[in-house]
């Protein structure tokens, strides 16, 4: 009778070293779920990006037409301050030093695009963002291109296309 | 001891061992089913979080900004007689060739390939749920009669109406 006692203890002994490997995996895997969800950052740039590209539609088109001087080199020369762009960041990261944003605008003959070469372009922000746009890999800026018809007062057509990155890959990827 | 009390106790430890056995592979099993699930839990969170953390498009947004802009522009065009694209269409009841030439070239030129399922434009009648469809554009797909549709990612959707009856409708869909 003794022994069968020792082996029913035995038993549970092999049992509770069940128990606790049990109780560590799931555990484990908790955290590792908890933490990949919570660790990872949202990438919010193709938002921002988009927004970029809408103001900056909006600040030379009004009503169909092109407002009146985006052509002009005045308009180049100050085009954040005319489209009231603040590309302003927070400092971390070095991100105030290198700048973070980069908005390119080419306008080309709508008749002759996209063979034509650009007939105008303005450009604000950090340029090395444009320079990494066609490159491969995780930690790249992000870059979205669009277009937009649009005519000019005299009634001509153009095809602006508008080149918005976006750095900020440290808190937006992990 | 006598022989049928050894024998009984040979049984008793046999059927103690089977219990143990039993037990045992009843923990294993469990272990594995329990990895099993987990692993699988942790595999579809994984899949989840890669979709999800990107945030491409805000929920609220119905419109293009810069498509729209290009309407404007579209229906502003004049063409060789100095008449605009509004009034053509207004006057005619559909698209020509000057205009449906031109709507092509813009907005499947410029957003065929942001909005990969769908884009349209021509004269619907919101009176009627027939589907329109006009020889630029082809036929409107039948699952945007109505207000909108949730089955795809983005959709914009931009009309300007031309009188009681008729509309200018744009449409834009992600697939």
């Amino acid at each position: 009778m003794n022994k069968f006692k020792g082996n029913k203890k035995g038993t549970d002994k092999v049992i509770s070293v069940y128990w606790f490997a049990i109780l560590f995996i799931v555990a484990g895997g908790i955290v590792y779920m908890v933490s990949a969800f919570y660790g990872n950052p949202y990438d919010v740039r193709e938002i921002e990006a988009g927004l970029l590209s809408d103001k900056t539609a909006g600040c030379i088109s009004y009503a169909g037409y092109l407002r009146e001087g985006v052509l002009s080199q005045e308009f180049k020369d100050n085009f954040p301050e005319r489209c009231n762009l603040n590309f302003e960041v927070e400092d971390t990261y070095g991100w105030k030093e290198q700048g973070q944003y980069f908005l390119k605008l080419n306008f080309y003959d709508f008749n002759s695009y996209p063979a034509a070469n650009s007939l105008f372009e303005i450009s604000a922000g950090n340029p090395n963002l444009d320079d990494s746009c066609n490159l491969e890999g995780e930690q790249m800026p992000f870059c979205l291109e669009r277009e937009l018809y649009v005519l000019a007062e005299d009634g001509k057509p153009y095809t602006v296309k508008i080149i918005s990155a976006i750095g900020k890959t440290e808190k937006n990827i992990q | 001891m006598n022989k049928n009390g050894q024998i009984g106790k040979l049984r008793c430890i046999n059927s103690s061992k089977r219990g143990q056995i039993g037990e045992t592979m009843t923990w294993i099993v469990a272990t594995i089913i329990i990895i099993l699930v987990l692993g699988a839990s942790i595999f579809l969170s994984a899949i989840y979080i890669n979709q999800n953390k990107k945030i491409q498009s805000l929920s609220s947004q119905t419109k293009d900004v810069l498509a729209s802009k290009s309407l404007y522009s579209y229906l502003l065009t004049l063409d060789s007689d100095k008449k605009t694209v509004y009034s053509q269409i207004k006057e005619e009841g559909d698209l020509n060739e000057f205009n449906g030439n031109l709507a092509i070239k813009i907005f499947k030129g410029l957003y065929g390939n942001d909005y990969t399922e769908e884009v349209w434009i021509g004269i619907t009648d919101p009176s009627t749920i027939v589907d329109q469809s006009n020889i630029y554009f082809g036929p409107r797909s039948p699952s945007f009669i109505g207000q909108g549709s949730t089955r795809y990612l983005f959709s914009a959707k931009d009309e300007i109406i031309l009188d009681e009856n008729k509309t200018l409708q744009l449409l834009l869909v992600k697939g």
